[in-house]
């Protein structure tokens, strides 16, 4: 699982295909063997020798290391769909960085079970308006863990792996970001893509927010937020109360915040329906109607209850009409299209880029 | 036979839990038990040896698989053997490491305990030395103001004296100190913190080798023993071969980019 030669030559046993989705809050990878798995996109190094010593460990994932983030210089590599401070490459927060997203990466990579003898080939994708730099940085972070490395469009591969080549409007609804990407049959373009700030961790912000304001005295963090968010989440009707405990001045209180969640769930409808509105405003008007009636919802924020249906209603009103349809995978869509873009890429295209 | 049979399946087989599956997207599984399958198997090789062998040889190869299947399954105990051996080692670096870095926080702890000292001791001696800088530049006064009228000339060189004398005192404690300094402990206690921060940083590296090591799982086989690419049988086969192309070509033009910069 290196780059080493010595250790490449005896790589004879075959080779594994990784499809990664490298994002800000969850990477997840599908891999040729069968193994697909998810870890929250945090790295954790122990404080001090105490920490280290209570811990055992060197370097903690996911939501270990969120649990444990007390004690640990605690790292979220990814930040709006891109690697933090990637710009700034001389920095101290961004070598920092950098390591971090190389140590996730590694895990990602490991979590995939990868036989020693086996060449490992890994396609990731990239959020779609992801900056030179920023690509260069992911790469590098990878090449450390596998033989041959490739980035390509989040929403793309998105669309690839559900053979939905053209005529075809990919909405990638993640934690940092909300990528939109129309597909007609080539490569997207940057004419072709827009990205919306407006996502997971927007609706985390507002939803806290509104916590503040409506719950009078509550305590609670991000994370707390988040979790409430990722269990009740929901537009249009609310398919069952949400009801939640917080401490208020130490005691646990109960609180209704069915109507809350809904509130703040509702921030992404508006930009995605604007981004479809641009995206098919500006396509040749004899196909537009084929980019409408196949808007498809992919990512984590996709699962949040009733938004196909929601943005079902919004293109009615603002567009004339439109149908969506979520894919069945919102956590392993973009990992497994990776992974079928790995797997037709040609041997000659990966061996050039070892 | 059939006993070993089942153990060997057991040992190999690997664990998982209901949640495990359910995050790889498996609903349902088929349950086949371990008596079965080794009863199949075992089935399945005497109906091999009835159909292709003699009586006679068939024994001799009955023998012969029996002492490679035993010889397969003292290889596995031996694996194991090796990696409790690595788990040993793996828990000798980890207390050398921890063991280190507690001496090297001590001795950081202690160094920085002298440098408070010695600083604390010259914000005393200075404090001092101003009480006498400030009596002797007030005789100077008291004497120059005796006379009528007061030689502020005469004052002006005597206080300018006095100032260039602690000046020039000043400079050669300093020096002095500084010299005095390189061969004592604290050049010693950072001379060793450095030597101890050296071996630390290589016993982490052995550690985090050693962890690499004992960690190895042997893996899960890729389905595809060797490079695949595009089938000519899938749809839109020529769409999908440009969209490839274009794909890699982005992606040697990034990595070449930056291998330039």
């Amino acid at each position: 699982m290196t780059n080493d030669p010595a250790s490449t030559s005896a790589k004879t046993h075959g080779v594994l295909y990784i499809g990664m989705d490298l994002g800000t809050s969850r990477t997840s990878i599908s891999a040729s063997n069968g193994v697909r798995e998810t870890v929250y996109s945090a790295v954790g190094y122990p404080k001090d020798v105490v920490s280290r010593k209570l811990l055992k460990k060197e370097v903690l994932f996911g939501k270990e290391a969120i649990e444990k983030r007390l004690s640990l210089k605690l790292y979220k590599p990814l930040e709006k769909g891109v690697l933090k401070f990637s710009e700034q490459a001389q920095s101290p927060e961004a070598k920092e960085n950098l390591q971090a997203a190389k140590d996730l990466i590694a895990e990602a990579i490991r979590m995939a079970r990868p036989r020693s003898d086996e060449l490992v080939y890994c396609v990731i994708g990239a959020p779609a308006q992801a900056s030179m730099k920023n690509k260069a940085a992911i790469i590098e972070a990878a090449r450390a863990t596998v033989d041959s490395v490739m980035l390509c469009s989040e929403p793309f591969s998105v669309a690839y792996g559900l053979d939905m080549l053209e005529d075809c409007l990919v909405v990638d609804i993640g934690a940092g970001t909300t990528d939109m990407c129309r597909m007609h049959g080539t490569m997207p373009e940057d004419a072709d893509q827009i990205t919306s700030e407006i996502a997971g961790d927007a609706i985390d912000h507002e939803l806290a927010n509104l916590l503040t304001k409506q719950c009078k005295g509550a305590q609670f963090t991000i994370q707390m937020v988040k979790e409430i968010k990722e269990r009740y989440a929901y537009v249009g009707e609310a398919p069952e109360r949400a009801v939640v405990t917080l401490p208020v001045e130490g005691k646990p209180t109960q609180f209704d915040v069915t109507e809350l969640i809904k509130k703040a769930c509702m921030i992404l409808v508006p930009p995605i329906v604007e981004g479809i509105r641009r995206l098919i405003a500006t396509f040749d008007p004899e196909f537009q109607h084929r980019l409408r009636s196949r808007v498809l919802l992919a990512g984590g924020g996709s699962m949040i209850r009733g938004l196909d249906t929601a943005v079902e209603e919004a293109m009615a009103r603002d567009l004339g009409g439109g149908k969506v349809v979520k894919v069945d995978e919102p956590v392993y869509g973009g990992a497994n299209g990776a992974l079928k873009i790995a797997h037709d890429m040609p041997a000659e295209f990966w061996e050039k880029l070892r | 036979m059939r006993e070993s049979l089942t153990e060997a399946l057991r040992r190999l087989a690997r664990r998982t839990d209901v949640d495990q599956l359910k995050r790889s997207g498996v609903r349902q599984v088929n349950v086949l038990g371990l008596d079965r399958i080794g009863a199949l198997v075992e089935e399945a090789v005497h109906r091999s040896l009835k159909h292709r062998l003699l009586g006679a040889d068939r024994e001799a190869v009955t023998e012969a698989t029996k002492a490679e299947f035993l010889k397969l399954l003292h290889s596995k105990e031996a694996l194991e053997r090796s990696h409790d051996e690595l788990a040993r080692l793996k828990q000798r670096a980890e207390e050398e490491v921890e063991s280190l870095r507690l001496e090297l926080q001590r001795q950081q702890q202690s160094l920085a305990e002298r440098l408070r000292h010695a600083a604390d001791g010259a914000r005393a001696g200075y404090e001092g030395k101003n009480a006498e800088i400030a009596a002797t530049v007030g005789e100077l006064f008291a004497a120059a103001l005796a006379t009528s009228p007061p030689d502020l000339a005469a004052l002006r060189e005597r206080i300018l004296e006095c100032f260039f004398l602690e000046l020039d005192r000043e400079r050669r404690e300093t020096l002095a100190a500084r010299e005095a300094a390189k061969d004592r402990e604290i050049d010693v206690l950072e001379r060793r913190i450095a030597k101890m921060s050296h071996a630390l940083e290589h016993s982490e590296a052995r550690l985090r080798e050693l962890g690499r090591t004992h960690a190895a799982d042997p893996g899960i086989a890729s389905v595809y023993r060797e490079v695949q690419g595009l089938d000519r049988g899938e749809s839109q086969f020529q769409r999908k071969k440009e969209l490839m192309a274009v794909i890699f070509q982005a992606n040697l033009a990034l990595q070449k980019g930056a291998s330039e910069a």
